[in-house]
């Protein structure tokens, strides 16, 4: 779909970055991306998707504002607490973009909508917290072929990878069972989620406007105490349940 | 030999120290090495990078320089002068 000229002159300086132009500008009005909870990552990849003119936007996210959301869910804020977050949500993004097209579900992904939710969308960034929930959206991503952005952190690190269904290892290769260590509430501060929801926003961005060159198959590492980056290489893993040899043949994905 | 770990996330948080230089009598697999990590550093770290039968936990991400590798295949052998990373699962909120 072409640009107004209103659009034209929001998205300017975007529109002059080599290799993306008024195509990549018109590709991202005519995308939609689901953000699997508003949270500290979540808010700052819906915010910067917004800001960039992303045509639809689906938004899940269950349950109120509270005291320590506050620290990093920067679409929350302090006068609208124990109020929805997804309303919250949906009212900071219009002030941005009232253009944007958005659609606020008040509730977690889970095995039981994931499919319903995925199918809305082109592409999904994940930004939950639980485990099971990540898992059920990324069968859903391999299932329906759909590329999936992992946003993920911990204390002052950060780690981000984006699968692409067929091409990169999936989360299932990564991670083939439910970490048993892992507690849904962690340190963290919200300059370390606000650079993981960033970096998860550029890499929807280039997927979405086939820009640059996508995470896939890397794993980049940030540690925030002393700067350092790594990109590491991940390995497909054969034998996993949700996209490996066994899996096709079963017709899983 | 002497190979460098470093640990990232939860296992750094169980070990309190981000890397360290290991000291090995002979050469050994990246899995032997987890468990000779576990027997220096005890407990948390045991819990977080083994399961209950003293195999590494499958959710563990294990990288020899920038290259990951599956804990459970033998055949990943370190030598001297290597780095191996092992990193725990992290998510959103």
């Amino acid at each position: 779909m072409s640009l107004t000229d209103e659009e034209r002159a929001v998205y300017e300086w975007q529109i002059w970055v080599p290799g993306f132009g008024e195509t990549g500008q018109e590709k991202l009005k005519d995308s939609s991306v689901l953000v699997s909870r508003v949270g500290g990552l979540g808010s700052v990849v819906a915010y910067e998707l917004a800001a960039a003119g992303i045509g639809r936007l689906v938004l899940a996210h269950a349950g109120n504002i509270k005291p320590s959301d506050l620290n990093r869910q920067l679409l929350m804020t302090h006068a609208g607490l124990g109020q929805p977050r997804v309303t919250s949500a949906e009212r900071r993004l219009r002030e941005l973009n009232p253009r944007l097209e958005i659609l606020p579900v008040g509730e977690n992904l889970s095995e039981e909508n994931a499919a319903q939710l995925v199918g809305e969308v082109d592409l999904v960034v994940d930004c939950a917290p639980r485990f099971p929930e990540r898992f059920a959206m990324n069968r859903q991503c391999v299932r329906q072929g759909k590329p999936l952005i992992e946003c993920a952190m911990y204390d002052m690190e950060a780690q981000i990878t984006t699968i692409l269904p067929g091409q990169s290892p999936c989360l299932g290769c990564l991670y083939p069972e439910d970490p048993p260590a892992w507690k849904r509430e962690f340190p963290v501060f919200g300059a370390v989620s606000g650079t993981v929801g960033c970096l998860g926003a550029m890499e929807a961005i280039k997927v979405l406007s086939g820009l640059g060159e996508p995470l896939a198959g890397t794993l980049l590492t940030c540690d925030l105490r002393n700067m350092t980056f790594h990109r590491r290489r991940l390995l497909r893993q054969p034998d996993c349940d949700i996209c490996g040899d066994a899996a096709n043949d079963r017709g899983v994905s | 030999m002497q190979v460098t770990v470093e640990y990232a996330a939860q296992v750094r948080q169980a070990t309190g120290i981000s890397r360290e230089e290991v000291t090995l009598a002979e050469p050994c697999s990246a899995a032997e090495l987890v468990r000779e990590l576990v027997a220096r550093h005890g407990e948390p770290l045991g819990s977080v990078l083994l399961n209950s039968e003293g195999q590494p936990q499958r959710s563990i991400l294990a990288f020899l320089g920038e290259d990951q590798v599956r804990l459970d295949d033998a055949s990943v052998q370190l030598a001297d002068g290597d780095t191996l990373t092992l990193l725990s699962p992290v998510s959103g909120g």
